[in-house]
């Protein structure tokens, strides 16, 4: 490698290839998830008043107006094309495929002006040239960069390590589309259990079993998307600390205006009783010494990520160890902004995904990927069979998830799984075929169970409600109430002023939790039951005056 | 597809079966039950290995890639000139994105006469209401010229009354669309990031 210079050092050197597994595989299931939970409920803003403008011109000019359905439709069937790509593994022409479609979906209209879906196009991007691994390739002895498979015991610890720690993060981030249902079964003292007992079982299960494994000789693996991508993200933190130097930032006001509940309790605390070490600072201290720091913290982010790219080549164990240190800074940079609540849709999801995957030891995400390479184990069956299920699943899925453009998504997906299946037939790879009909039912499972269990479609209807009543068009306006209504799945809700804090179900008594948190939360919370019931009366009784319907 | 990498190195390639037949004599879980291990994927060794006659077309498209990332913001600080466009510069939650505006916007017609404050929900989503709001110049410049469409109006004229992130009231934008020409006036003071030079 000597002459490649520096750069050519830090692109090509050794990473191990679990890493950019475990980091396509998430951000692919997050995404088909994100694309239902998050992007589909504003579709209904789309094409409204036949108005839109382009992120660019040129894309004004040769794209149709778009519309709620086509919107819709092009997030459902991403959302298909991505959790088929995440269970098996991924073609270079679904992963591009993926890219571009995505690219589109936020270029197509300005009313997506999330920065973080630019940043997806180039990590998506970067993950078309990742390898193209199974779990079970990682532990295969001809593959570069591969170790021997853990025993069973470790595969299992690994699985729980993963799941208790993906769970505990979502809970930190207080993410709103898991973890309730896992309250709602336990209560929150079981919830409180299960969060511990997983990783803690999971450590004790992996045990010894990952030292000898971290132990065993390698070849090296050369993957040069991997520090590209961890590049592209230090590239945003950098820039985002060169915005925050600008006065209005660095003064504090920028922060005090964003802050939220969570914040300003701390702000009163800090300057009531103080905090240890730092002691007690003014509220206009407080957000100052925020604001410096906050910059502090992604300035170390941008040194953390251009190092995790070089951490499985470092022998040193002090200096991996460091570079593991480093990624508390990203880890606490996005935590505290899902405490504080900012609008960044999950933003902060993707990034502690890729903080755990680029900072964890390798091991640990080996173990992992042997529990999910047992998981994937031995599939049988006629490959006909299966692309029979799985069109009909893809099918199936659009019709259930009654939104516009989910019929044409469904079809769409389904004729997309056909001509996969006549190109894996022509070459003589039935067994490919077969792999491709399974991962249509997996993911017309996924993104039907990711949307029926979110608030999803609540949301997207009492949005479009919203709208047609606000421009008079009453009659649709009531059909969009009435299933907005039909779709509201966590009526009760725990409030601070107009905001819900969080919401519970019907079943499990979840009015009489919501008042209880409430209770507890003490002065300044409340309780309310969120739906759009008496919006739906009244765009009735209006529309009953006018004798329209 | 031929089992040989680019790198020159031999790949088995996967055994394919028909559904009819026998399970494969090897099976990637083979390898984990200590059997001899299946045949590679040769998809999955090739992507490991970067032939050396390669690496340097790989390594300057990478440094294209990233330069790109790390020229584009640095368009916002130089020559875009639109304090408020504040697209792929990753300035998320910046001063400015955290300016309050309210808009008003009003139709004038031949004589010269400005109708009254145009209800913006009623027109187009809320959306790109908030959209004008934050003085997103494409979107406003499309707004006037769908209600330069409209009979009988002569210009559109859409102002922003903003205050900084601190509470300071700022110089108000100020957008007019003259139908006829098609001439669009812009705000006047190009906003900068030093609050000093917003103030008035």
């Amino acid at each position: 490698m000597s002459g490649e210079g520096l750069f050519g050092r830090w692109l090509f050197g050794h990473v191990d290839p679990v890493r950019p597994w475990a980091l396509q595989r998430g951000v692919l299931v997050l995404l088909a998830c994100d694309l239902v939970v998050d992007f589909l409920p504003h579709g209904g803003r789309y094409g409204i008043g036949a108005f839109n403008v382009a992120h660019f011109a040129w894309l004004d000019a040769i794209q149709p107006l778009p519309t709620p359905a086509h919107y819709v439709g092009i997030c459902v069937l991403m959302a298909f094309l991505a959790a088929g790509l995440a269970f098996g593994r991924p073609t270079r022409a679904g992963l591009g495929a993926l890219c571009l479609l995505f690219t589109w979906s936020w270029a197509l209209s300005m009313l997506d002006s999330y920065q973080h879906h630019y940043l997806l196009t180039w990590v998506l991007l970067c993950m078309v040239a990742f390898p193209r691994l199974r779990a079970r390739d990682l532990t295969h002895p001809e593959l570069p960069g591969s170790r021997p498979a853990p025993s069973r015991d470790v595969a299992l610890g690994g699985v729980l390590l993963g799941l208790g720690l993906g769970l505990g993060l979502l809970e930190a981030a207080k993410a709103p589309f898991a973890f309730l249902t896992l309250f709602d079964l336990l209560g929150r003292g079981g919830g409180l259990l299960t969060l511990l007992s997983l990783p803690l079982l999971g450590a004790l299960l992996m045990g010894r079993g990952l030292r000898e494994e971290a132990s065993a000789p390698s070849r090296p693996a050369s993957i040069p998307a991997w520090p590209l991508l961890l590049g592209s993200c230090a590239v945003v933190y950098l820039w985002t600390a060169v915005a925050k130097l600008e006065p209005d930032w660095q003064s504090g006001a920028a922060l005090e205006r964003l802050a939220k509940a969570d914040l300003d309790a701390l702000a009163r605390e800090v300057a009531g009783a103080g905090l240890p070490l730092i002691g007690r600072l003014d509220r206009a201290a407080f957000f100052t010494q925020l604001a410096t720091a906050t910059v502090a913290l992604q300035l170390v982010t941008v040194v953390a990520l251009v190092a995790a790219a070089t951490q499985d080549r470092i022998t040193s164990r002090w200096r991996r160890t460091l570079v593991q240190l480093l990624g508390l800074a990203p880890l606490t940079f996005h935590l505290g902004a899902e405490r504080i609540g900012l609008k960044i849709g999950w933003f902060s999801y993707y990034m502690l995904l890729l903080v755990v995957v680029a900072f964890a030891p390798a091991a640990w995400l080996r173990a992992f990927a042997a529990g999910v390479a047992r998981l994937e184990g031995r599939r049988e069956g006629a490959a006909e069979a299966w692309l029979l299920v799985g069109t009909f699943a893809l099918v199936g899925a659009g019709v259930v998830l009654d939104v516009p453009g989910g019929k044409a998504a469904g079809m769409i997906a389904a004729l997309g799984l056909a001509a996969s299946a006549a190109v894996a037939m022509s070459r003589k790879r039935p067994r490919r075929a077969g792999d491709w009909g399974r991962r249509a039912v997996v993911a017309a499972g996924l993104v039907t169970l990711a949307l029926v269990n979110s608030e999803a479609r609540f949301d997207y209807y009492r949005f479009v409600g919203g709208d047609h009543r606000r421009r008079g068009e009453l009659a649709a306006a009531l059909v969009a109430y009435e299933k907005a209504n039909r779709y509201n799945l966590r009526p009760h809700c725990v409030t601070r002023g107009s905001s819900d804090v969080e919401c519970y179900g019907e079943r499990f008594g979840g009015e009489a939790r919501a008042r209880r948190r409430a209770e507890a939360l003490g002065p300044g919370y409340g309780y309310r039951r969120r739906s759009r019931e008496r919006n739906e009366a009244e765009v009735r009784e209006a529309l009953e005056a006018r004798g329209t319907r | 597809m031929t089992g040989a990498p680019c790198d020159g190195s031999q790949v088995a390639r996967e055994p394919e079966r028909s559904p009819g037949e026998a399970p494969p004599a090897v099976d990637g879980d083979a390898s984990q039950r200590g059997d001899t291990p299946a045949a590679l994927d040769p998809d999955a060794a090739r992507d490991l290995r970067t032939p050396a006659r390669w690496r340097r077309r790989v390594a300057r498209g990478a440094m294209l890639l990233l330069a790109v990332q790390l020229l584009l913001p640095l368009t916002y600080y130089t020559v875009r000139g639109d304090p408020y466009d504040e697209r792929f510069a990753w300035r998320m939650f910046s001063a400015i994105r955290l300016h309050r505006c309210t808009s008003e916007a009003v139709e004038i017609d031949v004589d010269g006469i400005a109708s009254a404050p145009l209800d913006l929900r009623g027109l187009v989503h809320v959306g790109w209401v908030s959209l004008m709001r934050r003085n997103r110049q494409d979107v406003i410049e499309a707004f006037l010229r769908r209600r330069c469409e409209e009979a009988g109006v002569a210009a559109v004229r859409l102002e922003n009354f903003c205050e900084s992130s601190a509470g300071e009231a700022l110089a108000p934008q100020r957008y007019v669309r003259h139908c006829a020409s098609g001439e669009v006036e812009l705000p006047a003071e190009s906003l900068t990031a030093d609050p000093g030079e917003l103030e008035r």
